[in-house]
């Protein structure tokens, strides 16, 4: 019988190993364990919700979306008010997402609740030990530190030569920064939020008492923040954050960050999974995702963030993460006085 | 009767008192206790007295600017031979369709201090360092309010001076009254209810507003009650003093309502009645070359409250960078962004079938307790238009709070379905339409209907053959003043909403928080032109028309 009489001949069978090799080295390569890729595949859909601003989610969407094949039913508000609307929705028992992204951990009050579910990941033995200390690993496992943004300054080079550009916090409340300052929401943003709660310790709230002389604008999230500082409107921002900024660098806009000399406040992005999970494996996908090599590499070469990986290289042209000052916040402290912090904000910015 | 109270007052309360209990219950509440604190709070907080004033001061501005406007054209388009009424009727109803928020987005892109367009090129033009116009301050958010609220005041005008009896105008004339004095002592009284219903309306939705004052009020570190109750909802909520707010609101609005009355009491004594059955030629003024100015001042109005709006956000729309202005190159590739994502798709398909359904239940529902106000002598009839008035005055952020505490529970939960979205429109929005049926049935004397009867015709068909077509035009303005704030309603929507029952105007705003002007600009552009389709698909098809009534 000649080989090309047999039902699957060898050549066929090269192929089919081929493929199936390359299959099996894409998934290993990618690190994900095959039998939550199936189980992910079976659920069909994740329900995700984010603070992180739309052109990056959507962008993930897409990239977990066109890599597996599973629907992301994607919710995008700002941290605070996303918090604020799984808290609402966790009491009223009618909460819909899987897994959240948030720009501040879900704790306290949310763990007493019971409404985080633990994961532990398999992908934090790849995460070096400062990251898990400092970005705020949950040694309980109830969430998951993503990736690395960092809250900083930022200026319009073409309204601010550098020489006029702030170098540290207390250099914004020059009165030369009058009417050209602008700030995000705490109250809707959880990374402004979080800086708030640092510099206020660092500086006490006479900070913000004198920056209020310098009237700020106080814009919902960072979104409209950096459309407001590339404008010229308010060519300062006086908090930002590195992800916000990343597209409109890359697209060329005249736009120079700062480190602060007096130390740059990191805020990773942590993912959780609420109590009310619905597509389990799927959620545990896309957070395993996020977590993967190539999703880190894409968001430092592309977002400007430092990947939460050990041995991944940084954002391109940014210096070391071991090698920033840091402003750490006092994530108790953030937590037990949130409202309060809140407050103390408005009244003294107003 | 007796049935028909009962059936409104089960509705009214499912729609309005239910939820409205429920934040009661909150604001004397503190960690689940009864207690007065929210309150004791309230009154001894120098913020929130000041935010009472700031919202005071912006109700009473946009309620003088907006009546002027509104009376202005609307004696124009009825009662003068300016040119091109027909035009500014059909076109002045736009600013309502464009979100409060969008609005005061396209001033801020104008008159943003430092990098607004007109005063970038002011400052060019001149040659100087000054601003033209900050829309950053008390009067620029009363302003940009105003071009937003003006058309519940014209629409109200219009119809009533539309429906007048001409023969009183006449008679006037006849015994020897000139035209300006028949304008003062014929004119103007007879339609001060319209007059008095559309100014408490703009009142009771200034104070209420929530997107523009927190677009502009806000940046400029101004703060109003909506502004200040929307930032208890920030975690941890503040349920209770955000309740305990919204009651200075309702206070506001009881203050007005008792204005209306003791004004409509004032003039006790005036029959407001004017459709008589009578028919004969409007009296329409003269007014020679002055009708170019007229128009004019008609048209410099739209502009500022339209063209230029509307045209600020086409163009941007059409930027290829916002920042860059021309020299980026201009671009389709926003709408096609708005065409091909589902998630603006869905948004607009959201917003659309609760539009309809809101304006189309709000309507009847409305037109039963106008007639039950104006007909009737029911015992009850205060308790039923307290409840159909009062939800303007809450703010729609806490009507949507109240409404998700009360409709996502127990066996009755609603929660990410559009219903529960559905119930909290009609209930903010079914005052419009009470108002504007009230004051199309205050001018329907009661005479026609009694002379009906008088012939053997029963109430039904007296209602059939009477009633319904004398005050179609009203019943039909009564929808779309419904239909069109639904479309871009925010603040309640934007605490129901679900990644699936997402309305436009949540989809609109979270783009702006984001920073994405364009592609805000070019879903509203796309929302407008589709809700224009549809207005005068609607009318061509059913015959609207803000016309007279004919016997």
């Amino acid at each position: 019988m000649h080989l090309k009489d047999r039902p699957i001949n060898l050549l066929t069978l090269c192929l089919t190993a081929m493929v199936l090799g390359l299959f099996a080295f894409t998934e290993a390569k990618a690190g994900l364990d095959p039998k939550l890729i199936e189980a992910a595949k079976k659920e069909g859909v994740v329900n995700w919700a984010t603070g992180m601003t739309r052109p990056y989610s959507e962008a993930l969407q897409k990239m977990f979306q066109d890599e597996f094949g599973i629907k992301v039913n994607l919710t995008r508000i700002g941290t605070e008010a996303l918090l604020g609307r799984f808290m609402m929705e966790m009491e009223s028992g009618v909460c819909e997402f899987d897994l959240l992204t948030t720009g501040k951990p879900p704790s306290g009050k949310y763990l007493e609740k019971k409404w985080v579910a633990k994961y532990d990941s398999p992908s934090l033995a790849r995460m070096s030990p400062r990251t898990i200390k400092e970005v705020y690993h949950d040694p309980q496992g109830f969430w998951t530190p993503t990736l690395i943004d960092l809250q900083l300054i930022s200026y319009n080079s073409k309204v601010i030569p550098e020489a006029e550009a702030p170098k540290n916090w207390t250099d914004l409340l020059d009165p030369k920064y009058k009417d050209k300052l602008a700030h995000a929401d705490p109250r809707y943003s959880g990374t402004a939020m979080l800086t708030v709660a640092a510099l206020s310790q660092f500086y006490g709230w006479d900070y913000y008492a004198k920056m209020g002389k310098n009237k700020p604008m106080i814009t919902r999230g960072h979104g409209a923040l950096v459309e407001i500082m590339i404008t010229g409107e308010r060519p300062v921002a006086a908090e930002m954050l590195l992800l916000t900024v990343a597209k409109p660098i890359k697209s060329g806009e005249p736009i120079k960050n700062v480190f602060p000399t007096d130390g740059t406040v990191p805020t990773p992005w942590q993912t959780f999974l609420s109590t009310s999970v619905k597509h389990p494996n799927a959620a545990k996908l896309f957070l395993e995702y996020f977590l993967s090599d190539e999703v880190q590499k894409y968001c430092a070469e592309n977002w400007l963030l430092y990947p939460v990986i050990d041995g991944l290289p940084n954002p391109p042209e940014f210096p070391q993460l071991a090698d920033i000052k840091l402003m750490p916040v006092d994530l108790d402290r953030a937590e037990k006085e949130e409202e309060s912090i809140k407050n103390k904000f408005w009244e003294n910015i107003e | 009767m007796r049935l028909v109270m009962i059936t409104c007052s089960l509705v009214l309360g499912v729609l309005v008192a239910y939820p409205i209990i429920y934040l009661a219950i909150f604001s004397l509440t503190v960690d689940g206790q009864l207690s007065l604190d929210n309150y004791l709070h309230m009154f001894t907080s120098s913020r929130y007295a000041e935010s009472f004033l700031n919202t005071a001061v912006v109700g009473v501005l946009v309620t003088l600017i907006a009546s002027a406007f509104g009376i202005f054209m609307g004696w124009a388009v009825t009662r003068t031979n300016m040119p091109w009424k027909q035009f500014i009727r059909n076109f002045s109803f736009v600013p309502f369709l464009v979100p409060s928020y969008v609005g005061a987005m396209a001033y801020v892109f104008l008159f943003g201090p430092r990098a607004g367009y007109v005063n970038e090129g002011f400052r060019w033009l001149f040659h100087t360092e000054a601003t033209f116009f900050n829309v950053f301050s008390l009067t620029g958010l009363a302003l940009v309010m105003s071009f937003y609220c003006f058309p519940l005041v014209f629409l109200q005008v219009t119809s009533a001076l539309d429906s007048l009896d001409p023969s009183l105008e006449e008679a006037a004339q006849i015994s020897g009254a000139s035209r300006l004095r028949t304008v003062y002592r014929i004119t103007i009284p007879i339609i001060t209810p319209a007059i008095i219903n559309g100014a408490i309306l703009v009142f009771v939705f200034a104070i209420a507003l929530f997107g523009a004052p927190l677009i502009i009020a806000q940046a400029a570190r101004i703060w109003v009650l909506t502004t200040r109750i929307f930032a208890f909802f920030s975690p941890p909520p503040n349920f209770g003093l955000a309740s305990a707010l919204s009651t200075m609101l309702i206070f506001l609005v009881v203050l007005a309502l008792i204005g209306q009355q003791m004004a409509l009491r004032l003039g006790s004594g005036r029959a407001y009645t004017t459709i008589t059955g009578k028919v004969g030629a409007k009296q329409v003024s003269n007014l020679g070359g002055w009708r170019f100015l007229v128009l004019g001042g008609c048209l410099l109005i739209f502009f500022l409250a339209v063209i230029l709006p509307l045209m600020t956000m086409l163009v941007i729309s059409l930027f290829k960078i916002h920042g860059h202005g021309f020299s980026s190159g201009l671009t389709l590739e926003h709408y096609w962004q708005v065409l091909t994502s589902k998630f603006c798709l869905r948004a607009i398909k959201n917003s659309l079938i609760l539009a309809f359904g809101t304006a189309t239940l709000c309507s009847l529902i409305a037109l039963v307790l106008a007639y039950i106000e104006v007909r009737t002598k029911a015992p009850g009839k205060g308790v039923l238009r307290f409840l159909t008035t009062m939800p303007l005055a809450i703010p729609g952020t806490v009507m949507g709070v109240g409404v998700l505490l009360a409709w996502s529970r127990g066996f009755f939960n609603l929660y990410g379905t559009l219903i529960i979205i559905l119930i909290a429109l009609m209930a903010r929005f079914i005052t419009f339409g009470y108002q504007t049926l009230c004051a199309s049935l205050r001018q329907l004397d009661p005479a026609l209907e009694e002379a009906a009867r008088i012939s053997g015709a029963t109430w039904g068909q007296t209602m059939r053959k009477i009633v319904l077509p004398l005050i179609k035009d009203g019943f039909l303005s009564a929808w779309i003043l419904i239909f069109i704030p639904s479309v871009g309603e925010l603040a309640a929507t934007v605490m129901l909403f679900t990644s699936q029952t997402v309305p436009v105007s949540v989809a609109m705003f979270d783009s702006f928080s984001e920073g994405v002007f364009q592609q805000v600009a070019a879903l509203s552009i796309f929302v407008l032109v589709l809700i224009v389709l549809i207005f005068f698909v609607f009318r061509r098809f059913l015959g609207i028309r803000f016309a007279p009534a004919q016997s």
